[in-house]
């Protein structure tokens, strides 16, 4: 059956947000504004504490060589992503899950949500354990940190203002570069960067199940669930429209490039411990890295890990929170759902955005609770389900009824489809050759 | 600003029987290999 062809509701969506700018000092202003965004939070709120830990790891294991070229592009795949999900956030006024549950239905709108609060509990659980790690290495104790976790998510929360929840976000965001100082400490020579970002090697020469895992982790690590539904509900409550698109772009790119280079850092700061052989394994239940390099790049470069690890955390749990309150408040009909309602208007926004920290903070005091294995395994399990999210994300961008004369381009297209498919085939090839290890089968 | 959550909800895509077999289908494999990475993961932890 053919759609009607009606005006497309893109149209019908005009900026009542921005005056126009003149004068140097209104142009900084303006510059200064694209780094305060959906499209930066997204990014960099995904340079979170098992992201930061997977590209240690991935610097940990082989050193300098052909994961550094690979984190790049992954972030270069994540800004194709991440601009269909603004875009459609812009023309449409709706968020991910609002626009799967009217355009597909119920059964694929409750299957979305699903697929988001479990990734998102795995990885609140992994931002928690990721912020006790780090605080950890300046000695407080696990309950202080997962306090300092929720009472964090609740302050985001107070206010009722999307803009003092962004300034909050971005505040933190400023420490992601703290990598950056890590990865100095770590004097690494410029031409081994160089050559591994021009050559894509040295291989890994290891098992393929640990590649694959790392792969699939460093995956996870940038193209993830939560990111489409938090830049497109994101760009919402912002009050971006179809005018907004340009900046948008912007935006996302400035997000992209930045968290490419913390990640990259990351990725760096690590590779001293594969240059001296250090054995990660027992490190893995106490404080990690930081106490594993310190002998290697000193105190003041540990302690900067260390902090960096709390930033990570502390930055994603405000974006991940908010992702499933986004997602919840969305698909039930008349519920609040905006950092711009106060808790008393939109309940069940502000509870979920509460109620997902705390029920993460409490999986990490549980005594016994595997936090490592967690913390290695929830990119992986969001890089399996991210391709159902992509597949959704690449018809929606395509659909002229709601997008109009901003449906998705040719190479947009070709390029989601190519990362929608990488996606899916590095995930599949993981489980299998996970499960045949598994059960015994080499 | 913001989601407005009074306007009437947009119209149902119509999607072929084919289009729907395959979001099925691409549903189906993704729960699949994720029971599979959930075995793997539960099978490698420590006692």
């Amino acid at each position: 059956m053919l759609q009607q062809p009606i005006a497309p509701y893109a149209e019908t969506r005009i900026s009542t947000t921005r005056p126009a700018r003149s004068g140097a000092f209104s142009r900084l202003a303006a510059a200064a504004e694209i780094l305060v965004g959906p499209g930066v939070l997204a990014m960099l709120g995904e340079n979170d504490g098992p992201s930061m830990l997977s590209y240690a790891t991935s610097g940990a294991t082989y050193g300098m060589g052909f994961f550094l070229p690979f984190i790049l592009l992954t972030f270069a795949a994540a800004y194709v992503v991440q601009e269909m999900a603004m875009r459609l956030g812009a023309v449409t006024g709706r968020g991910y899950g609002e626009l799967v549950f009217q355009r597909f239905g119920k059964w694929w709108g409750w299957i979305s949500v699903g697929d988001l609060v479990l990734t998102n509990l795995v990885t609140l659980v992994t931002e928690v354990i990721a912020i006790r790690i780090g605080m950890g290495f300046f000695g407080i104790p696990a309950w202080g940190a997962v306090l300092s976790a929720v009472a964090l998510v609740a302050a985001g929360s107070w206010g009722s203002r999307y803009s003092r929840w962004e300034r909050l976000c971005a505040g933190l965001a400023v420490f992601n570069a703290t990598f950056i100082g890590v990865a100095w400490f770590a004097h690494p020579a410029a031409g081994d960067i160089a050559a591994s970002i021009a050559t894509w090697s040295p291989l890994p020469a290891t098992a393929p199940a640990l590649f694959l895992m790392l792969l699939v982790s460093n995956i996870g690590a940038t193209v993830t669930p939560w990111m489409l539904f938090f830049q497109q509900s994101a760009s919402v409550d912002k009050g971006m429209t179809p005018s907004d698109i340009r900046r948008g772009r912007q935006n996302t790119a400035a997000g992209a490039v930045l968290a490419a280079i913390t990640g990259c850092a990351a990725f760096i700061a690590a590779t001293p411990l594969f240059n001296h052989h250090i054995d990660m394994s027992q490190y893995l239940e106490g404080t990690g890295f930081a106490e594993a390099l310190q002998p290697l790049i000193g105190a003041p470069g540990a302690g900067l890990f260390a902090l960096g690890l709390i930033e990570a955390g502390a930055m994603a749990m405000l974006t991940i929170s908010a992702s499933s309150a986004y997602a919840v408040g969305e698909v039930v009909r008349g519920a609040g759902c905006s950092f711009d309602l106060s808790p008393k208007n939109a309940p069940l926004f502000h509870g979920t955005n509460l109620g997902v920290a705390i029920l993460a903070g409490a999986i990490v005091l549980l005594p016994g609770a595997p936090l490592m294995a967690i913390a290695l395994n929830a990119n992986l399990l969001a890089t399996i389900l991210m391709p159902a999210a992509l597949v959704f994300l690449l018809i929606m961008s395509n659909d002229k009824l709601v997008m109009g004369a901003h449906i998705n381009g040719k190479w947009t297209n070709r390029l989601g489809i190519a990362i929608a498919v990488l996606v899916a085939l590095a995930g599949s090839a993981y489980a299998v050759v996970g499960f045949l290890g598994a059960i015994g089968v080499n | 600003m913001g989601h407005d959550r009074s306007r009437p909800p947009l119209p149902p895509m119509a999607l072929s029987a084919t289009a729907q077999t395959g979001l099925i289908a691409l549903r189906v494999f993704l729960g699949v290999i994720t029971v599979m990475a959930i075995f793997t993961f539960l099978h490698g932890l420590p006692g």
